[in-house]
């Protein structure tokens, strides 16, 4: 019964090979164990064998998937059936369900980067929505944009596509600029053109017949029409254009704008062959530099 | 004897029971004693039976081609530690994504839902080939796409989003037009009776200067060229005391004149206000 040296270091070899797992490999594959009874082992051996070899795959997981971090060479499917609990997402102030939750807790740094070499239709991430619900939702509970968007040359500092922490869209190039302004619902470019601040129809007795809904009207005498816009009125801020609507045979109308006063835009209307006032139906357009 | 092995088996089956997945490999230290003696049949079966749960349980979240985690994966890093972020997936293959979301929510949230709780933007897109940078894409194909110079196209764009546009911002012309041409203004202003310009009512890609033919009367040159005809311009006088008629008419290449008549057929010098869009082409 005295244990046979030989025997012992073959077994040792074995297991040793079984659980070499310090560098990864296809998978976690071991070779079976087959000691015949009647071995012996020294306690140490054994000990050293399974500590060892334990720590080997402990580290080898670890680099996987440990509390530190890790690296997964292949693809990895995340399938879950929003699993993660509602005192889970209620205790980080987030009411929805997920399959795969990212958190970065430094005050610097992305939660998540995505890298990509495709060369085809293959986006970098492909989000994908089968049912009803948004395909991508962004929540900005700090004061940063909800997206910014860089194309070559990255030495520009300025993304080519923004959209600002309010919904405001912008567009940037070395030559040109677009800006959708959410808390003025104009268009902005680079020369300062936009869509109109107000327009509309005023009839010849000054009623309002229709437009953009941020302005009123009134008759102040014959072919004399106030227009109170939202902002105050000024030649020096606002270019305004004017046409008569009239039928035929009707005798010509000239119109034009009168100096500011007090912030009203005023409109006069004259007849063509005779200058004198004279009441009409007229639409505007106002535009402005500044949105 | 007997008492000493069962000891040790509980202890083996703790340490490898791995087929319910763990937050890491951890095992307990064995801790056999000298002069211990177990049964080859027992450790054959306590090593192999364990080992093989843990191949299994390991090979099915992670193994060389990838893995499947069934249920939610949380990973909580601090990216000041660990570099660029908590999550880094990098794709090699030029034909795929390097990561596919895919939901099934009917309400709440989107398939990808992203919160940034600093001041930081919650989202930042980077082409650094010529691709799109973003598209929006509903059952029949791409509705809304950034391309690669940021410019925006909203309508029905065909499959990969090239199709043509109802609607398109452009980044390097800073247009918005449709699929009629009509979008903003090329340009506005404001100008004086002796042709000034009003810089702060005005856009600012023309000129304005006193016109030697009719006298008197202002050319308009637009920036970028082209002819006087690619456009259309409407002209409304300012604070005129006498009645008068607006005229647009093409002055050389380049120039749009406005003059104004008044009720004895006289060119008048007169402020006036102007808009102007650019024509689609026919």
């Amino acid at each position: 019964m005295k244990p046979s040296g030989r025997h012992r270091r073959l077994r040792v070899a074995i297991l040793s090979a079984a659980l070499g797992l310090s560098v990864w490999g296809a998978a976690f594959t071991f070779t079976q164990a087959s000691f015949s009874e009647g071995d012996v082992l020294s306690a140490a051996s054994l000990n050293a064998l399974l500590n060892d070899n334990f720590q080997a795959a402990s580290d080898a997981i670890d680099a996987k998937l440990g509390v530190a971090g890790g690296t997964v060479t292949g693809r990895l499917s995340v399938a879950a059936d929003a699993a993660l609990s509602q005192e889970f997402l209620d205790s980080l102030g987030i009411d929805l369900a997920t399959s795969l939750f990212v958190a970065n807790t430094a005050s610097t740094g992305s939660a998540a980067t995505f890298l990509a070499e495709s060369s085809d239709e293959a986006p970098a991430v492909f989000a994908w929505q089968q049912g009803n619900g948004t395909a991508m939702t962004l929540k900005a509970a700090g004061s940063g944009d909800l997206i910014q968007a860089f194309s070559p040359p990255f030495s520009r500092a300025i993304p080519a596509f923004s959209v600002q922490n309010d919904g405001t869209v912008s567009i940037e190039s070395a030559n040109a600029s677009l800006t959708l302004h959410a808390a003025t619902g104009t268009i902005e470019n680079q020369d300062g053109s936009g869509i109109p601040l107000a327009h509309g129809t005023v009839d010849g007795k000054g009623d309002k017949l229709g437009g953009t809904t941020n302005w009123t009207s009134s008759q102040n005498d014959t072919g004399i029409y106030t227009i109170d816009l939202p902002v105050d009125y000024n030649e020096k801020a606002h270019a305004v254009t004017l046409t008569p609507v009239q039928k035929v045979g009707d005798d010509p109308v000239a119109l034009n704008v009168l100096l500011s006063n007090g912030g009203d835009l005023v409109i006069q209307a004259r007849n063509t062959a005779t200058g004198a006032p004279v009441d009409t139906t007229f639409t505007f357009v106002v535009h402005a530099v500044s949105p | 004897m007997k008492k000493h092995r069962r000891i040790r088996v509980l202890v083996l089956s703790i340490a490898l029971g791995l087929s319910v997945w763990g937050a890491a490999f951890t095992f307990t230290t064995a801790s056999f004693s000298e002069g211990d003696v177990l049964s080859a049949e027992a450790l054959n079966a306590l090593l192999n039976n364990n080992f093989q749960a843990a191949a299994s349980a390991t090979d099915e979240k992670l193994d060389l081609s990838g893995g499947t985690i069934d249920g939610t994966l949380r990973v909580n890093g601090d990216a000041s530690q660990n570099g660029g972020g908590a999550l880094f997936v990098s794709q090699t293959n030029n034909a795929l994504s390097a990561g596919v979301f895919q939901g099934n929510a009917n309400t709440g949230f989107g398939a990808v839902s992203i919160k940034q709780q600093g001041t930081a933007p919650v989202l930042t897109l980077r082409a650094s080939g010529l691709g799109q940078v973003l598209i929006g894409a509903n059952a029949s194909g791409a509705r809304f796409v950034v391309e690669n110079d940021g410019s925006i196209s909203i309508g029905n764009l065909g499959s990969v989003g090239t199709s043509d546009p109802t609607l398109r911002l452009d980044a390097e012309a800073g247009t918005v037009t449709n699929d009629v041409g009509s979008g903003l203004p090329v340009a506005f202003g404001f100008i004086g009776s002796d042709c000034s310009l009003e810089t702060e009512t005005s856009t600012s890609n023309f000129s304005a200067a006193e016109a030697d033919f009719p006298d008197p009367s202002c050319d308009i040159v637009i920036d970028g060229g082209g002819s006087p005809n690619d456009y259309v311009v409407i002209v409304t006088p300012d604070g005129a005391l006498e009645t008068l008629t607006p005229f647009t008419a093409i002055n050389g290449p380049a120039a749009i004149n406005v003059s104004f008549l008044d009720a004895d057929d006289q060119f008048h010098a007169q402020a006036f206000h102007f808009v102007a869009f650019k024509k689609a082409a026919p």
